[in-house]
């Protein structure tokens, strides 16, 4: 399952051009709610995006978790401040799961840490589950979230137990709970790489319109080799996600070998939004550190995507416990295994 | 941006075939004594017999035509024997430079008879050559290389002194890049040339300069009044800069500008799963998913030579950040060994270990320095 990449490339052109024209700033302003925030969800959900990764027969389009990630990465680097990533995971785990499509804004809550907070929580209408090796999607509501202060996007804290699911159904046998956290790894590491472009595309931007000493920051050295940083940790990060991508999309059961690949984008992606991020601000002095100037609506969600669906701490000790528990323990067979 | 744009390999199975090939020479190499691991191996590790060997197997010059020694593989398939020797700490010192960089340069540039003599003995494993770029008051301003060379009535007349040639002492040629008339008020760009130099011509004097571990490695070459025949001149008469900057692409873009240390790494990987906790794990998974990256961006540039494309700020791009984290996998290996005891760490592995360090710094000055190679970035994305 999986579009082929003519079909993708138009597809992520009509994304763009709608995330082009609609007002993001806006609905990021009112996190991703009220009506226009609804306007634009209206929108995405009519040329079928939150169904982009579900199989035809359920309604969907067919794509593949490979696909999503790459529509995921260009919601973020419209700072898109809705759960449409999200959502297309879901709709893919629920299609092979051969359950129901609800057309709902859909969340993903961690397998692994279910104590987590739950990214998209507020914006939601339902959250999928995994425990017992049984998929659940429960409806979501205001009472039962405790709004996470100063967190993007509508994340909660789940403050009391979840209603009765109006879906659910038994997970296919390969999708583990640290299967299914990877897959919202793989999303967030996808969309840290979008964030990081815009990063870049405004670093760069702002350094040459602004002048101090009479000249334009970009051409002060310091100031390049802050950017030259970004660009090279973009650049990684890019390839990171492009790797986990073809290791999904090669094998597309999850099996370990693919989780490996996913928390080595998670991992990196995670190293790079750091740096990225603490040489953007240098760059940008304090005009980036308000609120209204639009690098924070960047930089404060790829802090929030290193933590959610494990951090790169979390899966640099699963990966690399791996690596030390093998009978012979060694780097290069994994470093060049192919995809 | 082009510097994101690192295009996927396609999979080749003469590829994998290729690396069991290798795998099986490399550990039979071990085996028989042929060869310890060694850190900085491209560069620290001379030995003739190995390269001829490689040189038998087919391995050298394996992009190359046939008529010249070459056995016209993709460039993916050097990059199988590069990174394999690379990661098993191979002594491939001898051949790294001609095989890299010089002889792709003579088959692009050098005249039908050159390609003859030369290419199929460098495909041999049997001639190495040398890079004569830097100067002493010429380093990362290469443009004020000061070493001329005159035309005369039969050839040229070279003179000057060139510093830091890797491997110098072992070589047969050396490329050297010298002014061939004046510069054009600042632009100093123009007349340059490069000159393909038979080492043992009368006049030059190598003379080897001991590296901070004391390893006589690189060599000061002086020229004085060598008389060069015509034919010396590689390429052509001022264009010596664009094509050194080709060369430089060839010289940047491999995988040993992040896989210095591995060998080190896989040295200690025994005892350090003997010791595995979450903080050692820890370290072992990000380098593995800093090294998995790098060789994934490593891959794509191979990719970019086969399609014809120069891919200088790519390359650029995986040197600078791929230097600057070979510095870092050392600190971090001593961190994970920390609170090992000496007695139980594998034989050999202090060694390694301090070779390591003791070669560290030239990571981030060879072949261009960070801050050079982050003005190259830089200069792409029109900041300069
Ligand atoms: C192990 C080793 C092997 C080598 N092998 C060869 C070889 O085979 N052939 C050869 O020709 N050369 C060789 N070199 C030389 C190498 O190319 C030079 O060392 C390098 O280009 C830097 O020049 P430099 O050492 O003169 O340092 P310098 O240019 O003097 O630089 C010193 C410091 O100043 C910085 N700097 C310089 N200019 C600028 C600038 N514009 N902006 C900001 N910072 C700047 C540098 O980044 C560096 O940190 C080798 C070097 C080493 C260490």
């Amino acid at each position: 399952m999986a579009l082929d990449q003519d079909t993708l490339g138009q597809i992520a052109q009509g994304l763009e051009r709608i995330l082009a024209d609609a007002p993001l700033e806006a609905v990021d302003h009112a996190s991703g709610q009220g009506a226009e925030a609804d306007a634009v969800w209206a929108v995405l959900s009519q040329n079928g995006f939150p169904a982009i990764a579900a199989g035809e027969a359920q309604g969907g389009f067919g794509g593949s978790i490979a696909d999503a990630a790459l529509l995921a990465q260009l919601t973020a680097r419209h700072a898109l401040a809705l759960p449409l990533a999200d959502t297309m995971l879901v709709m893919n785990v629920l299609s092979q799961a051969g359950l129901d499509l609800p057309q709902l804004k859909l969340a993903l809550a961690d397998p692994v840490e279910p104590g987590a907070h739950l990214a998209h929580a507020i914006q939601a209408q339902a959250v999928l589950t995994l425990a017992h090796g049984q998929l659940q999607l429960a409806p979501l509501s205001r009472e039962i979230l405790t709004v996470q202060e100063r967190m993007e996007d509508g994340a909660a804290a789940l403050s009391g137990p979840l209603p009765a699911p109006s879906i659910e159904g038994p997970a296919p046998n390969w999708l583990t709970p640290i299967g299914l956290r990877a897959l919202g790894a793989l999303i967030r590491s996808a969309q840290m790489a979008g964030a990081m472009q815009a990063v870049l595309d405004l670093t760069l931007s702002y350094t040459q319109e602004r002048e101090q000493f009479g000249r334009p920051l970009a051409k002060f050295q310091a100031i390049q080799h802050h950017l030259s940083d970004i660009a090279c940790e973009t650049a990684a990060s890019i390839a990171a996600v492009e790797l986990a991508c073809d290791a999904i999309q090669a094998h597309p059961e999850c099996p370990e070998e693919g989780i490996e690949e996913i928390a080595i984008a998670k991992i990196r992606c995670g190293q790079a939004a750091a740096q990225v991020a603490a040489c953007a601000h240098q760059a940008h002095g304090a005009m980036g550190f308000t609120r209204e100037y639009k690098l924070g609506r960047y930089t404060r969600r790829l802090w929030q995507w290193q933590d959610e669906f494990g951090s790169e701490s979390e899966w640099s000790v699963w990966l690399g416990s791996r690596v030390l528990a093998d009978d012979e323990p060694a780097l290069w067979p994994r470093i060049s295994r192919s995809v | 941006m082009r510097m994101f744009d690192f295009p996927r390999a396609p999979s080749d199975p003469a590829a994998d075939a290729l690396r069991a090939e290798l795998r099986e020479f490399l550990a039979a190499e071990r085996a028989n004594g042929g060869y310890t691991p060694q850190a900085d191996c491209w560069v620290s590790a001379a030995d003739p017999e190995f390269s001829r060997k490689m040189g038998a197997r087919g391995w050298l010059g394996m992009t190359w035509p046939r008529e010249y020694g070459g056995r016209e593989r993709p460039v993916a398939h050097r990059f199988v024997v590069t990174e394999e020797t690379l990661a098993a700490g191979a002594p491939v010192a001898a051949h790294w430079v001609a095989d890299r960089q010089t002889g792709s340069h003579i088959l692009r540039y050098g005249t039908e008879q050159q390609k003859r003599d030369i290419l199929p003995k460098i495909a041999a494993g049997e001639c190495y050559t040398a890079i004569g770029m830097s100067e002493p008051q010429a380093g990362s301003d290469l443009a004020a290389i000061r070493t001329a060379a005159r035309r005369t009535s039969d050839g040229w007349v070279l003179s000057g002194r060139k510093i830091w040639s890797t491997g110098a002492h072992l070589a047969h040629y050396m490329i050297v890049l010298a002014r061939t008339s004046p510069a054009e008020g600042r632009n100093r760009q123009v007349g340059l040339s490069q000159f393909l130099v038979d080492l043992s011509l009368p006049g030059i004097d190598i003379s080897g300069i001991r590296d901070l571990g004391g390893t006589p490695h690189f060599n000061e070459t002086l020229f004085e009044d060598v008389k060069l025949p015509a034919d010396a001149l590689l390429g052509e008469e001022g264009n010596g800069w664009a094509q050194c900057m080709g060369e430089l692409t060839l010289e940047r873009s491999g995988p040993e500008r992040f896989l210095t240390s591995l060998s080190v790494l896989e040295k200690a990987m025994p005892v350090l799963a003997a010791h595995a906790d979450d903080r050692r794990g820890g370290e072992i998974g990000s380098i593995l998913a800093n090294l998995r990256v790098l060789r994934r961006m490593s891959l794509g540039i191979a990719e970019m030579l086969e399609r014809g494309e120069s891919p200088n700020t790519a390359a650029a791009v995986v040197k600078e950040m791929g230097n600057r984290f070979e510095n870092d996998v050392i600190a971090r290996l001593r961190t994970m060994l920390s609170g090992i005891p000496r007695s139980e760490w594998p034989d050999g592995l202090g060694t390694l270990l301090r070779d390591a360090v003791l070669h560290l710094p030239s990571n981030t000055l060879r072949g261009g320095t960070t801050e050079i190679l982050r003005g190259i970035i830089a200069r792409e994305m029109g900041m300069r």
